[in-house]
């Protein structure tokens, strides 16, 4: 068992970047349009939701004081989701999805 | 000494905050959302028009607005441990509580949400899209009632561990929606 603490003004800080980044999710996920994202906006809304993930599990979650190697992995787990959620969306660009049936 | 002897029985996982077995669920739940996110791509894949349609029926500003309020909501648990660590008692019960009630605001806008969908806007939209939505959003809202439960009584049995692993569930809540969010709402 390990105590960790956080002063206010990190946490203030912390929420603020969060905030700030959810902002900048509904602005690449046009979130007042009815449109498909281009693969470039995919890609940042994806991103940016893996960096969020990662700051409230290194600030509100205090990650950040274990050991590097249980912050390499939870890094390398998130890394690995995001750019899995990504590959899988890009696949409609492949063009076995357009071949016409027989 | 006990203490000591605890924390060393933990291995590699002592070095972590909090009690470690919270973080056994976190790594469970990150893995068992991440593959529900998978399968929601996927299928997405085979339907893209469909899906399309779907998700255009949802409201995406208020799962916007409640990413802000479960955010806020892990801004005031974090608030509650670093006053309990402080030793200040009732500072951290009154964080709790609004923590709780960001967590109330989150269902309540969440509910409205589904009685939309329920009651009006299904017609028409594809099936698979709407299980997975009601599949993972509810097994999510599920872990937000959950997460009320356990700040109540972490804020009732007030001591330093059980607030650090009462809100560190708290705060797996919120982070499964950060990821949740864009991939349901917004990924199209």
């Amino acid at each position: 068992m390990k105590h960790t603490r956080t002063n206010r003004a990190g946490l203030l800080r912390t929420w603020a970047i969060l905030m700030g980044l959810s902002l900048a999710t509904m602005l690449a996920g046009r979130v007042n349009e009815n449109l498909s994202l281009a693969p470039l906006w995919a890609m940042a809304l994806l991103g940016v939701a893996g960096l969020k993930a990662r700051l409230i599990l290194g600030r509100f979650l205090g990650l950040r004081h274990a050991s590097s190697d249980w912050n390499s992995a939870f890094t390398i787990l998130l890394v690995i989701l995001q750019v899995s959620l990504l590959a899988a969306f890009l696949a409609l660009y492949l063009p076995v999805f357009h071949s016409p049936t027989p | 000494m006990q203490g000591h002897k605890n924390a060393e029985s933990w291995g590699p996982l002592s070095s972590l905050p909090g009690n470690p077995m919270i973080w056994i669920l976190i790594l469970s739940e990150l893995m068992v959302f991440g593959v529900g996110l998978m399968g929601f791509v996927i299928a997405r894949d085979i339907d893209p028009v469909g899906f399309a349609k779907s998700q255009d029926s949802l409201n995406r500003l208020a799962g916007a607005i409640n990413t802000m309020v479960l955010i806020t909501s892990g801004l005031f648990a974090a608030l509650a441990v670093e006053a309990r660590a402080r030793d200040n008692v009732q500072t951290s019960r009154w964080w709790l509580l609004a923590a709780g009630s960001f967590g109330v605001i989150f269902l309540i806008i969440k509910a409205f949400e589904y009685r939309d969908k329920i009651l009006h806007n299904s017609a028409g939209l594809n099936e698979n899209f709407l299980t997975l939505y009601f599949l993972l959003t509810g097994f999510h809202a599920a872990h937000v009632v959950m997460g009320l439960v356990i700040l109540f009584i972490v804020g009732w049995k007030n001591n330093l561990e059980n607030i650090e692993t009462g809100t560190a569930f708290w705060h797996m809540v919120d982070l499964i929606w950060v990821l949740l969010f864009p991939v349901i709402y917004l990924l199209r």
